[in-house]
């Protein structure tokens, strides 16, 4: 089950020698790819940021996969608050007029109202999901990380090919 | 910062642009062979063609459009050809050019490879039908009919009786007879029916005698005078008592009058329509100096504006017509784009200017025209861009010959106006071939002509004007007898037709149309054809009118008899009752103050009588 696979690699990131800060930003950066729609501007210049920077590969898939699900569901009240956003919201609309006439304007997609309220949210999410995450790292590592490696699943997921293939991976990466 | 991040960054990039470099050029190149086949239905080639990804600069070396009815042909082929196309437009998928410089483009030039590409042709045909498309056919057909109807002039019989025809035939003016005789019978009955209750003319005739009764100079008492004015009085109250009868009666007096009145017309309309069904009857040919032209040159002139059309058809679907391709909306989930003003708006594909030229040291020798002239505003969303294609070509070649093409497409608002005008100058006919007809030669071995087409297309009509000078013709026939009269007599005015100047026009409006084509030949045909088969037929026709006339006069004078009855006796006095009346009225008016003036005259009289009396006794 590739969910399962998914998991094992966050979970062995976790316990990994990658700070917090680096998986916080990892998930945090993975939700805006995973709660907007992928083929827009701004996740191309994400996508070049993620591999130069050093944040957490595994934190970032992780993170788009369970936040792609997540912005299905959510579609309709992006799409509410990125139409107030766009429509309603008077002093606003000179910035939306000189963004559409810039002549990158059309590769950002900013006036569709599910991308740019999905954007707004996750922007929004930004720095309270960076906060939240590099606690609940640290947390683990000091706190919960003995239990769950108790767990069998752990353990069975652990043994996982691909699991070591992507370890393997890893340290190719430095 | 992760050193084999930016590594692998840097290899994307890298590899992005080679395959830019390598494949771009291939895919653009393709892309607009495509998109060109696409408008005109035939192959279109592009050699060498180079794309400069920082620049946005295309450039090739050689573009050849197969002509789509000759597609050994090509409608243009052109030389080295350049432009580079706006990048703010073009991040937004719209394709702007502001200048295209064409050096040497031609047209006609032939080719080595077959470049039809007849599935898509007709796809396209099926795709957008025009007005010619729906019309050609039933012309064409109806050419047919006519030029079947001219072949049978050899079979005019010798002897018709027309006698039998008009037996034979169902006519109106016989039919009708019936109606109309017993129509005025019944209101003949129904108005004798009124007038043995209430006879108007005795009426007035009794009013009149009692009007003329009235003499006022045989007046001699005051007594006698009192009684005939109280005479005119009663006269006048029956003369109201009258006239009230009368206007009840009157309007349908005047309906009865109407109707029957306007039998003659109507004879008329019988007996032009009777004489026209016997002539359908009698299948005489109508080889009537009308169709002469129609017959001869009709099927040649449909092929050739057929082709031109073509011509003018593939440009006009270079350019969107108005109100056409309408956006889908998303779905739902997919958002939506809310569209905010824009400082420049473009339109998916602009071709501001076209320029085209060439060396004029080439002319002279040329077999095919070199184009010169220019293009501008040719976009696939005229609305958006707000001003019209227009085209403004000229091809000079070898021999003062020349070829000129104008158009304007003006679809910027609702109904789209589209104008295209053709002319070609000084133009070798030698080798040309007519269709098939066994009037019509078969080639013309030499001569020149000037021809102008001028094709007005709107959302209602189509007019084309078609108009053709010939110079110095001479034509070839084919080999067969020339033993039936009319093919003789056409042979020997084509022989004889050097200078041939002929126009045709044809209409087109809710798919229906109007085609004419008139020339100096009619001229000349119904010189030399109403000596013989034109003579016959008038002769026919004549004796067929005048024998149906006959039938219809006799028919007319017995009618025209009854009507006069009814209306003379009936009709007139109550129609002109009134204008009798007042007649009467003055006249009765007069006596009246006459008798007045005369009582007047008498009293005055016997008062001064009276008055001489009285003095004398008193003396």
């Amino acid at each position: 089950m590739i969910i399962f696979k998914i998991l094992s690699k966050f979970i062995k990131a976790l316990r990994s020698h990658d700070s917090p800060s680096q998986i916080a930003w990892g998930i945090t950066l993975g939700t805006i790819l995973g709660l907007t729609p992928f083929f827009t501007f701004h996740n191309f210049i994400l996508i070049i940021l993620i591999i130069l920077i050093k944040v957490n590969l595994s934190a970032v898939v992780f993170s788009l996969i369970l936040y792609s699900l997540l912005g299905y569901v959510l579609d309709p009240v992006f799409h509410a608050l990125g139409f107030t956003l766009l429509v309603n919201v008077d002093f606003l609309q000179p910035v939306w007029v000189w963004l559409y006439n810039l002549p990158i304007a059309p590769f950002t997609r900013f006036n569709n109202t599910v991308v740019i309220g999905s954007l707004v949210f996750a922007l929004v999410l930004l720095i309270p999901h960076y906060l939240l995450f590099k606690k609940l790292v640290l947390k683990y590592r000091t706190s919960w990380n003995t239990a769950i490696q108790k767990w069998k699943i752990t353990r069975m997921l652990q043994g996982n090919k691909l699991v070591r293939f992507y370890f393997k991976l890893r340290d190719w990466r430095g | 910062m992760r050193k084999k991040g930016l590594i692998t960054v840097i290899i994307l990039i890298a590899v992005f642009i080679l395959i830019s470099m390598v494949f771009t050029d291939q895919l653009v190149e393709k892309g607009i062979e495509k998109t060109i086949q696409f408008v005109t239905g035939a192959k279109a080639e592009i050699d060498n063609l180079d794309l400069n990804i920082f620049s946005l600069g295309i450039a090739w070396d050689r573009l050849q459009v197969a002509d789509p009815p000759k597609p050994f042909q090509n409608l243009v082929e052109t030389g080295r050809t350049s432009f580079s196309m706006n990048l703010p437009a073009l991040l937004r998928k719209k394709y702007v050019i502001n200048e295209i410089t064409v050096l040497n483009a031609q047209s006609g030039t032939s080719r080595e490879t077959d470049g039809s590409l007849p599935k898509l042709r007709k796809r396209i045909g099926k795709r957008s039908p025009s007005k010619w498309d729906q019309v050609k056919g039933k012309i064409t057909s109806n050419l047919e009919e006519a030029e079947l109807l001219g072949l049978s002039v050899k079979d005019i019989p010798r002897s018709l009786n027309t006698d039998s025809l008009i037996a034979k035939a169902d006519l109106q003016i016989v039919e009708s007879y019936e109606i109309v005789s017993s129509d005025i019978e019944s209101t003949t009955d129904k108005w004798e029916q009124y007038y043995s209750e209430f006879d108007v003319q005795e009426k007035l005739d009794s009013i009149h005698s009692q009007i003329k009764s009235i003499e006022p100079d045989n007046i001699n008492t005051i007594d006698k005078a009192l009684e005939e004015i109280e005479k005119v009085r009663t006269i006048q109250k029956t003369m109201n008592s009258y006239r009230k009868e009368i206007s009840k009666k009157r309007e349908e007096a005047e309906t009865d009058y109407q109707r029957l009145s306007g039998f003659k017309e109507q004879y008329k309309r019988w007996l032009s329509e009777d004489y026209e069904n016997i002539l359908k009857k009698a299948q005489l040919p109508e080889f009537s100096l009308k169709n002469a032209s129609k017959i001869i040159f009709g099927k040649s002139v449909i092929f050739k504006l057929d082709r031109y059309i073509e011509y003018a058809e593939i440009i006009s679907r270079i350019t969107g017509k108005p109100g056409e391709k309408k956006k889908k909306k998303p779905p739902r989930q997919e958002g939506q784009n809310i569209r905010f003003p824009e400082k420049q708006i473009w339109p998916v594909f602009l071709a501001k200017k076209i320029e085209i030229s060439t060396g004029e040291e080439r002319i002279e020798k040329q077999k095919v025209p070199y184009l010169q002239g220019k293009v501008t505003g040719l976009t696939t969303q005229p609305r958006v861009y707000g001003k019209p294609t227009a085209f403004d070509l000229r091809g000079k070649y070898g021999g003062n010959r020349e070829i000129l093409f104008n158009a304007v497409l003006d679809r910027t608002k609702e109904h789209f106006a589209d104008t295209y005008s053709i002319g070609l100058r000084n133009i070798s006919l030698k080798g040309v071939e007519f269709e098939k007809n066994q009037y019509v030669p078969e080639t013309i071995k030499s001569g020149f002509a000037d021809i102008d087409i001028d094709i007005r297309n709107t959302e209602e009509t189509m007019e084309i004007i078609f108009f053709l000078q010939g110079k110095d013709l001479e034509y070839g026939f084919r080999e067969s007898s020339e033993s039936d009269q009319i093919t003789a007599t056409i042979r020997d005015i084509f022989r004889g037709l050097g200078r041939l100047n002929l126009k045709s026009t044809v209409i087109i409006k809710d798919q229906t149309y109007n085609f004419e084509i008139a020339s100096n030949f009619d001229k000349k045909f119904s010189q030399s054809i109403s000596t013989a088969s034109s003579k016959k037929l008038a002769e026919i026709k004549n004796k067929i009118k005048s024998a149906l006339q006959e039938k219809a006069d006799k028919r007319i004078a017995e009618l025209d008899k009854k009507y006069g009855n009814v209306y003379s006796r009936y009709l007139q006095p109550i129609l002109e009752y009134r204008k009798e009346s007042e007649l009467m009225r003055e006249e009765l008016a007069d006596k009246l103050k006459e008798l007045k003036d005369k009582q007047t005259e008498d009293l005055g009289k016997k008062a001064e009588d009276l008055l001489e009396d009285l003095l004398k006794k008193k003396k």
